[in-house]
């Protein structure tokens, strides 16, 4: 499975926005500290590649982005109206408004062959992010105190606030969890380095990445990469593409069990049953959020149909000023918006994980979004799925899952002299 | 979306957006006005600040101490003494007074709704004063409670040796002034940090309400726009049509000696000038303009038609392919530019067909643009070039 010019043009444009998330993840808009940059930055690009005719705007999904800014904004007058307690924060609702606007795009070229190749860079772009978050834990691990580089170098105007950027490895420890110094969070650079390792499975990468890639996830100490991969290799599981896990299989067991040797992974293996706990990490991502926001969202059945105003959901969740808790997407949308408009939200947001290329991918960041991070207003954990699933929808064949490993068939018939290997899928 | 009306293909959605500004403009306008008329009738709110001395350093207790503050400021008899004190609270506070406790300080925003900016001012700082004045009877009373319990010991009974009797009222005296210390450090201090002293309106303001209505009011325009699609459009102007099919060759009536230029070009001898709705008469104008130019060329040409719906004997002796193919031999021409009308069966004989230069001619505001893409697309092997006439 070979790729032409435009798929290898479209693949790199693509892999552009992995790179701006992996890059510009701390940053913030100079003087609003609050704002990422990467919410201008990615709508900067949507425009870019309309222009330069790599996108265009795909009229199903800009019509449901009209029907559910249409039914928020009319909200928020009804909740001025008849919802007592309600906050409404125009701003909060417009930060999701435009995060969400670049998904109303679609890539010309959608082919699985350019996927592929956009896979490959995104590997590429994880592995040297593992290979930073390696070195940030080895050098504490050699004795060299921690010092954040990001925060001593960039001037603090463009530093983004609000995110604990990285934890110790357990309370007392001078170690810190892995972010490769320009994380903004252990938990998003494991996101990122789960979407890589995923994309490495897929486009055969060679046995070191892999391998750098898993060292880098347990170096996070944090399951959301792990989540992603999990689900991801269940869902290969169940088509002909799990051959490609084949001969990651005694490689990918032996590393992982010797990772589990190491404080790093041995806090993992523990953690691995931590959504039974109160007050862990999984548990405030998962379970804590509800119990905080449902007792509050039930209090007046106009609440419940309106919601509490944008931004409320937050407010309150803050308010309890406990340290991890945060606002999951289900109980963002339905709480702040209510059912009625809260539904044709949520049948937009949800849309955007629909018909892409690889169900592995849309899946394990359905799971992760929705149920584990706070995925509606955060563009570091949503623009992943911009690159690695809507731009791609509706695609143009069947999914890659049931493309690999290539065949004669999928390969325009021609035969290929050996097994494919990431250089020959994508050599142009 | 499902597919346009006319299920020939999908517009372009900026193009649709733009078609209908009319629509826009009038959903701006009534949402900004229900937008300024729905809000802004909330009320007023004023907030009064009131500063804790915690009982130590511990963060956890800083946060328990805010918390219960913020929820004693809610409660039922601090808001009935506010209401039965001289402070000036008015009647029926509950349900108005919301208290929070702000994250990571000493402070607790206490927030009261009311109809009008002072009684909202005159209520927060009532509830504020009366939390102030119970925090200090309640030290009062336990320093007293204190003391009477002290008393009490001191008195009930009295020892034999006097210098015995003296350090056992020593001891206690001791022992009191330590209590009364403790339960004045440990009830910590309350003070009102920031009184209110000027309401704001509760809720959005009129102005963010038309402006929010304002921009719902356009986002539904857009939404309408989409779904309708082409339905009930009209060509109105180039611009127009470029926005919504861009892809589209555009003329006009006025470059009649281009487009003739263009036909002699592509070496094609057939003319299809397609009438759409309402523009019969400027197709006939237009073919009759194209035919003066192509034979300023120094062409011999045939101009036939208009052919309507149901002359199915002209449209098969001069529009037949055999015919066409030999122009010169068959009719004496060079060229043959025939005005067919869209839907009749001389269109039909032609559609399809890339051998012919086909011309579809609309008029501005009455033919419908899905009329006209469902001519284009039935001539997309002819490259067909839309003609836009007033």
């Amino acid at each position: 499975m070979t790729s032409s010019a435009a798929e290898l043009r479209t693949a790199r444009w693509v892999a552009v926005i992995f790179l701006l998330v992996v890059l510009l993840q701390r940053f913030a808009v100079p003087g609003v500290p609050n704002l990422a940059l990467l919410v201008p930055a990615i709508v900067i690009w949507g425009i870019a590649a309309l222009a330069r005719g790599v996108a265009v705007i795909d009229g199903p999904r800009l019509t449901w982005w009209f029907a559910a800014a249409t039914v928020t904004s009319i909200v928020m007058i009804i909740q001025d109206c008849v919802v007592p307690g309600a906050e409404i924060s125009i701003t909060a609702w417009g930060l999701v408004m435009a995060v969400w606007l670049p998904f109303t795009l679609r890539l010309v070229e959608r082919s699985a062959p350019a996927y592929l190749a956009m896979l490959r860079y995104v590997s590429v772009i994880a592995t040297l992010l593992a290979v930073g978050t390696i070195a940030m834990v080895a050098t504490q691990v050699a004795g060299v105190a921690y010092r954040d580089w990001f925060a001593a170098l960039v001037p603090e105007t463009l530093q983004l606030g609000g995110f604990v950027l990285t934890y110790p490895l357990s309370f007392g420890s001078s170690i810190l969890k892995g972010t490769a110094w320009i994380g903004l969070e252990p938990s998003m650079v494991s996101a990122q380095l789960g979407i890589g390792l995923l994309a490495a499975l897929f486009v055969k990468a060679r046995w070191w990445v892999v391998v750098v890639l898993i060292l880098g996830l347990v170096a996070t100490a944090s399951g959301s990469g792990i989540v992603i991969v999990m689900v991801g290799i269940v869902v290969m599981l169940f088509h002909r593409c799990r051959q490609l896990l084949l001969r990651y299989v005694v490689l990918g067991v032996i590393t992982a069990g010797l990772s589990t040797l190491t404080p790093f992974g041995a806090l993992l293996l523990d953690r691995s049953t931590e959504f039974q706990s109160s007050g862990s990490s999984a548990s405030l991502r998962a379970f804590e959020p509800y119990s905080v926001l449902i007792p509050t969202w039930v209090e007046h059945f106009s609440g419940v149909l309106f919601g509490y105003g944008p931004g409320s959901s937050q407010r309150i969740v803050s308010d309890t000023n406990v340290l991890g808790l945060l606002v999951p997407s289900p109980a963002k949308v339905f709480f702040e918006y209510g059912l009625i408009a809260g539904l044709v939200l949520a049948a937009f947001l949800l849309g955007c994980y629909w018909g892409g290329p690889s169900r592995s991918m849309g899946l394990s960041l359905l799971v992760s979004l929705w149920l584990l991070q706070p995925g509606v207003t955060t563009m570091v954990i949503v623009a992943p799925l911009l690159a690695m699933v809507t731009l791609w929808s509706p695609r143009t064949g069947p999914p890659i899952e049931s493309l690999l490993p290539v065949t004669d068939s999928a390969d325009n018939g021609r035969r290929p002299r050996s097994a494919p290997t990431a250089n020959t899928v994508f050599a142009s | 979306m499902r597919a346009d009306t006319i299920e020939v293909r999908q517009l372009p959605p900026v193009g649709l957006l733009l078609a209908r500004p009319l629509l826009l403009l009038i959903c701006a306008i009534i949402g900004a006005g229900i937008g300024f008329v729905a809000t802004g009738n909330g009320g007023y709110t004023a907030q009064a600040v009131l500063e804790f001395t915690p009982p130590g350093t511990d963060s956890l207790l800083v946060k328990q101490t805010g918390q219960t503050l913020a929820r004693n400021a809610v409660a039922n008899d601090v808001l009935q003494a506010a209401q039965v004190g001289e402070l000036g609270a008015s009647d029926n506070l509950s349900g108005r007074v919301t208290a929070e406790w702000q994250t990571d300080t000493k402070l607790v925003a206490v927030t009261v709704t009311a109809e009008n900016k002072d009684a909202a001012i005159a209520d927060v700082n009532a509830i504020a004063q009366t939390m102030v004045q119970m925090s200090e009877s309640s030290i009062s009373s336990r320093l007293g409670q204190a003391r009477d319990q002290s008393n009490e010991v001191l008195n009930s009974e009295q020892l034999d040796s006097t210098d015995a009797e003296t350090a056992r009222k020593t001891q206690l005296g001791s022992s009191l002034g330590s209590r009364q210390d403790a339960i004045a450090s440990q009830s910590g201090e309350l003070t009102v940090a920031d009184a209110a002293t000027e309401a704001s309106v509760a809720g959005l303001s009129k102005p963010v309400g038309a402006v929010i209505g304002l921009v719902a009011g356009l986002l539904l325009g857009g939404l309408i726009c989409l779904l309708l699609g082409a339905r009930g459009l009209r060509a109105r102007s180039a611009r127009e049509l470029r926005h919504l099919v861009p892809d589209a060759e555009l003329s006009s009536p006025a470059q009649a000696a281009q487009l003739a230029g263009q036909i002699i070009e592509s070496g094609r001898n057939s003319v299809a000038v397609v009438i759409t709705k309402h523009a019969d008469g400027q197709a006939a104008a237009l073919a009759g303009d194209v035919a003066d130019f192509l034979r300023a060329h120094g062409k011999t040409v045939a101009q036939v038609g208009p052919i309507t719906k149901g002359d199915r004997k002209s449209a098969l002796s001069l529009l037949r392919r055999d015919v066409r193919g030999d122009l010169e031999g068959r009719v004496g021409y060079d060229m043959l530019v025939a005005v067919v009308a869209e839907g009749s069966e001389a269109s039909a004989l032609l559609e399809g067909q890339s051998n012919l230069f086909a011309l579809i001619v609309l008029r501005r505001r009455r033919t419908p643009i899905s009329a006209a893409l469902r001519v284009m697309k039935s001539y997309e092997h002819a490259e067909p070039v839309l003609v836009l006439a007033r």
